[in-house]
């Protein structure tokens, strides 16, 4: 009798440890794979970086020389990379000059990045989504946003300007992103 | 010849325990509120049918989706109708939702031993936000866009691990062609899966918990205790009286027929005398005013108050918010159910509600006269 209770009991001990192993094992062949493909867009953000438009032509540099300090917006054409496309998109940047040097800064809004426009009749820039407010230079003077509108790199060659990496529109946050090392 | 029928389906299928489960008795009182959640069912119905259907034309792609949106809604006939049925049932939906669960809320159902009934409801709504959420992308109109963007970079908020969920979720940093693939896979696939196991656990723990701890109940059996001098703690409930109660089938499965076809209705009419219009057509860039869903808004103007270096305690605070809701049950742990006898739950729930129904307000408001 004793022999006959405990032997089962050994026995579906065993079977309740290896069905465990078995779903363990399953999950082990499954879950990384599925993740590392879920997240893999995430680690190649810098390759599709790289193989986007590095600079964009905003102008011609005369055509800024009439700026002064109030910001001119910009429709700045490119080529973004995402993933299996390359797809021709564009972005605005504002142009000032500020203490006599021209300065590029980006449109979007540094709280969640929404589309800022220059409002005449206010003279600031206003963010539609949240009311951020900024000056003329795009620095905040009101609402949500922890920082700055982004200043975005530039260069001039052949009398044109250029954009650097206007593909990399990840901007929000009171650290730029675009910074990072 | 009908008994014979049912025996053969009964020998082959086994109709005995549907026919326990139509027969399990409800309390008459109160009946019209248990309702709520079979409307809250018969619009997730309509989602899954019309979302369906909306799949033959609709390609989840940045160069077409907006083109075959457009497609659908203007030249297949009834697209219109389709697309404005799921779209304001999906409106309709997020209203009856927050209906029901008040009504469970105020009415105690979430106490022993229907915690489990209550958790898989927090999640069903969690999944219901995440399937509003994905969803709100795909016309992929420029409304679409910043909505996706704005919401990427809400998360990007988070301490640590904000960029990687902002990336983790957009497959980028930005919303683009791969965010569109994976916003479609889970609007129509991965989270309707989930919700679906849910309601079916929601609908299994609803029916084994019957009748149990009602109102009526309580209310009764508790007087009757108190009267006999019995102590208010050590008053244990059990069931209520037959004549209290009635079989689910046939009354209370009136009662949700004739909710589901005015709330089908209701939506029906709103889809013909509203109906959504394609609206690809983009403003020139700079007039672009980003409008959230209004089931959105309260968020929105939430997160509006916390400036600058605040904003992810606004964030976190708001997570919080939400993480909370299935513990609930575990907060508010005595039998007690009736809303008048535990005065401090009813006002706080009640507040909450207020709360965000004049967030909601205060952001519409705000949107619309910008
Ligand atoms: S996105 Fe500009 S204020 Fe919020």
């Amino acid at each position: 009798m004793n022999q006959t209770t405990e032997e089962p009991i050994g026995r579906r001990h065993f079977l309740e440890r290896a069905i465990l192993a078995i779903f363990g094992a399953i999950g082990a062949m499954l879950t990384p794979p599925i993740l590392s493909y879920i997240l893999s867009p995430v680690s190649r953000i810098r390759e599709d970086l790289a193989h986007s438009t590095q600079w964009a032509p905003v102008s011609p540099l005369s055509e800024m020389e009439s700026i002064g300090d109030l910001p001119r917006m910009f429709e700045v054409p490119y080529r973004v990379k995402e993933g299996w496309r390359i797809r021709e998109t564009s972005r605005q940047v504002y142009a000032v000059r500020k203490g006599g040097q021209l300065v590029l800064f980006s449109t979007f809004c540094t709280h969640l990045g929404c589309p800022t426009a220059w409002d005449e009749s206010k003279r600031m820039i206003i963010c539609p989504c949240h009311g951020g407010l900024y000056n003329n230079f795009g620095e905040v003077i009101g609402g949500p946003p922890p920082r700055n509108l982004a200043q975005l790199d530039y260069k001039v060659e052949n009398g044109t300007v250029y954009l650097k990496d206007p593909a990399d529109v990840y901007e929000v946050g009171w650290n730029d992103p675009r910074k990072r090392a | 010849m009908r008994q014979l029928l049912r025996d053969w389906f009964d020998e082959r299928v086994g109709l005995d325990l549907f026919e326990r489960m139509l027969q399990k008795p409800l309390p008459k009182r109160g009946a019209w509120f248990y309702t709520l959640g079979s409307a809250t069912l018969s619009l997730i119905t309509i989602q899954f049918i019309t979302g369906a259907f909306l799949m033959f034309y609709y390609v989840p792609d940045g160069e077409f989706a907006a083109s075959s949106v457009r497609y659908s809604t203007e030249q297949v006939r009834f697209g219109w109708y389709l697309r404005s049925l799921h779209r304001w049932s999906a409106n309709l939906l997020f209203i009856v939702i927050g209906l029901h669960m008040f009504r469970v809320f105020v009415s105690g159902s979430f106490k022993r031993p229907r915690e489990f009934t209550w958790i898989i409801g927090a999640l069903i709504f969690w999944t219901a936000i995440g399937i509003g959420l994905t969803g709100g992308l795909l016309p992929w109109d420029a409304n679409a866009l910043w909505i996706g963007t704005v919401f990427g970079n809400t998360l990007s908020y988070f301490p640590l691990v904000g960029p990687f969920l902002r990336s983790a979720l957009l497959g980028g940093e930005h919303v683009g062609t791969l965010t569109l693939t994976r916003f479609y896979a889970m609007h129509v696939w991965v989270l309707p899966l989930i919700l679906g196991v849910l309601i079916l656990l929601h609908l299994y723990l609803i029916r084994k918990h019957g009748l149990f701890g009602s109102v009526v109940e309580y209310r009764n059996q508790i007087q009757a205790l108190e009267a006999k001098g019995v102590p208010r703690e050590s008053i244990i409930v059990t069931k209520m009286t037959p004549d209290e109660t009635e079989p689910f089938y046939p009354a209370q499965v009136f009662r949700d027929s004739i909710v589901a076809f005015f709330l089908i209705s209701a939506v029906s009419i709103f889809s013909i005398l509203f109906p959504f219009s394609y609206r690809g057509e983009e403003p020139p860039p700079a007039r672009i005013i980003p409008r959230p869903e209004w089931f959105f808004w309260s968020v929105d103007e939430w997160l509006m108050y916390f400036p600058g270096r605040l904003i992810p305690i606004g964030l976190i605070l708001l997570t919080l918010f939400f993480l909370f809701l299935p513990f609930i049950p575990f907060v508010e742990r005595h039998p007690e159910v009736s809303p008048i006898r535990r005065p401090v739950p009813t006002i706080i729930g009640a507040w909450v509600y207020l709360f965000i129904i004049i967030l909601a307000m205060m952001a519409g408001s705000r949107i619309f006269n910008y």
